[in-house]
């Protein structure tokens, strides 16, 4: 059963691929297997599954991959994905800085930033605050926090006029 | 109209705080590597904090200043802002034109534009495992499903060029049971790429010995004008199968899409669903941070296998990714809020199936043997979800249509 197991997924990549040439990799390391983390977690699903099953390459973490001869990337060490989070952050901290010293423009984005999650946990109520700070203000940041980019709001604006 | 429009943008500068912002992001946190990637983000979330806000102008300004310093061909921040912030600039620019945001693919591609995203699509399958983990996962579902069937109608919602179903078709002929029939009816945009893709599959399944149908239908089954072309005969089970992607759109109206669903009574559906929710309520910037989240993890995964000069790795980016950016970014939002199928589907009566067991075994033995590290796989109440690192990026789940009552 294992055996015809490995040959149906060698087959389905075979097929999958009808360029079978594989990408060429400089210094091609040994392939991983793959092994099975089993866990116990409770759910209130009412899908009746305890296990929380993750399969997942041996060594992906903990192995330290050559540096691609070709590669001169000035990020070997701070995978892109961890930059940008690390950028949202700061995006965040400072536009909630000048959201709290007044800026109406930067309540609304506080607020989205907010009912979003983006740069700070997820919190609706904090985001409806900072909206409804932001429209005491000015009346209609309700109308510009939902609209596209591109809109400009007046205090006498109708939405029919939009559709 | 384009004076008029001028006029309506200038009470916009007389908000000199905002005009004058500009983010000062300390480095202490990150070696020197990482500064140029900081500052080219920051300018990037900069411009998309000025087209959020309504300050056009500014994030024009800031674009320029953009496209100095980044490129296609240059490291991977580089490349992501590029991306990202030539869908920005879509977005600006139709602004300015229309103060509207047009809706995904108004019109249906050009079959040149079909063939050239087919053609990167196959590139991708060839330096990623995302293609893969989709037709794969949907196979092995649809073979358990079919267990104890002999005539199958399978439809497509988006069939391209029809690589899933090769693979199914040899596990089905490897049965004990023969079957009686097989057809499969493809939506596509174009006639000839339809047929030609039918040709295709026709060839295999008669190298086989399995009888074989396919039946095109040039359009999405949204707009379908005609439903009875979907029309079931006695004693098929009927399996519907959908890949998601954001490079046109698929289903048209979504509504019509879930009745036509529902009404078909299917056996199984099959769903492949990005982790890209952005339903903040069409929040322009909740909707820009996440891909950019999104992308820059894939970007990541497939600069970690290609050198920077990867021929393969460009095409991928530009057609592939680099469309599906622009279409969240400049064209996301407006008036069709995007549908949480999930709900959607539990909604109208499917319940889940669950991928655990066969499905997720060889979903792995897939991922084992494949060169690429890095990638993770879950299964999570009955889905499974392909990640990269501690990212989520695909999710395959699997419904049936409720029994009678």
């Amino acid at each position: 059963m294992g055996k015809s197991m490995v040959r149906f997924a060698e087959f389905a990549i075979r097929l999958s691929s009808e360029n079978p040439t594989r990408p060429h990799r400089p210094s091609p390391s040994p392939r991983n297997k793959v092994f099975v983390k089993k866990t116990t977690r409770d759910t209130t699903s009412h899908l009746d599954y305890s296990n929380l099953v993750k399969l997942e390459k041996a060594g992906s973490h903990s192995g330290s991959n050559p540096a691609p001869a070709s590669g001169s990337d000035p990020i070997n060490r701070v995978p892109l994905a961890q930059v940008v989070e690390d950028c949202v952050r700061r995006w965040f901290q400072d536009t909630l800085k000048e959201a709290k010293s007044g800026d109406v423009g930067m309540q609304v984005l506080v607020g989205q930033m907010y009912c979003s999650g983006y740069g700070i946990p997820k919190d609706e109520n904090k985001g409806r605050a900072w909206i409804n700070k932001a429209s005491r203000t000015r009346s209609s940041a309700w109308q510009v926090s939902d609209k596209p980019p591109g809109y400009n709001a007046s205090d006498s604006d109708s939405n029919d006029k939009k559709d | 109209m384009t004076t008029k429009r001028i006029d309506r943008d200038l009470p916009s500068s007389d908000d000199p705080s905002s005009a004058k912002r500009r983010i000062e992001f300390p480095e202490e946190t990150l070696e020197n590597d990482g500064a140029a990637a900081i500052k080219l983000l920051s300018l990037l979330l900069q411009c998309a904090e000025y087209v959020a806000t309504d300050h056009l102008r500014e994030a024009s300004t800031l674009l320029s200043e953009i496209s100095e310093i980044c490129s296609p061909f240059g490291s991977s921040p580089e490349r992501v802002v590029a991306y990202f912030a030539q869908a920005l600039q879509t977005r600006v620019i139709s602004s300015y034109l229309s103060g509207a945001c047009s809706p995904l693919s108004e019109k249906p591609l050009t079959v040149v534009q079909s063939q050239k995203i087919f053609s990167a699509l196959q590139t991708y399958n060839s330096v990623s495992p995302l293609i893969k983990f989709s037709h794969f996962t949907a196979n092995q579902a649809i073979f358990q499903a079919l267990d104890g069937e002999d005539s199958v109608h399978i439809i497509d919602l988006d069939v391209m060029q029809g690589l899933q179903w090769p693979a199914l078709f040899h596990i089905l002929a490897s049965r004990p049971r023969k079957l009686r029939s097989i057809r499969i009816t493809g939506f596509g945009s174009s006639s000839d790429l339809l047929a030609s893709t039918g040709r295709r599959l026709a060839d295999f399944a008669s190298s086989l010995n399995l009888p074989f149908e396919f039946h095109p239908i040039e359009g999405i089954i949204g707009n379908l004008i005609d439903p009875s072309q979907l029309a079931t005969r006695q004693g098929e089970a009927v399996v519907v199968h959908w890949m998601q992607h954001r490079l046109y759109d698929v289903t048209g109206n979504n509504l019509e899409t879930l009745e036509i669903l529902r009404r078909l009574k299917p056996n199984l559906i099959t769903v492949v669903e990005q982790e890209l929710s952005y339903d903040d309520g069409g929040s322009f910037l909740g909707r820009f941070v996440e891909a950019l989240h999104y992308y820059s993890a894939l970007f990541d995964a497939l600069g970690d296998g290609l050198g920077e000069e990867s021929g393969e790795r460009f095409t991928v980016e530009q057609i592939v990714l680099g469309t599906e950016i622009r279409n969240i970014v400049a064209h996301g939002g407006g008036r069709r809020k995007r549908m949480k199928w999930k709900e959607e589907l539990s909604r109208v009566g499917f319940r889940p199936v669950s991928l655990r067991g066969n499905p997720a075994t060889q979903a792995g033995l897939l991922l084992g043997m494949l060169p690429w590290n890095g990638y993770t796989l879950v299964e999570e109440n009955g889905t499974l979800r392909l990640g990269w690192k501690d990212l989520s990026l695909l999710t395959a789940s699997a419904w049936k249509s409720q029994p009678f009552d």
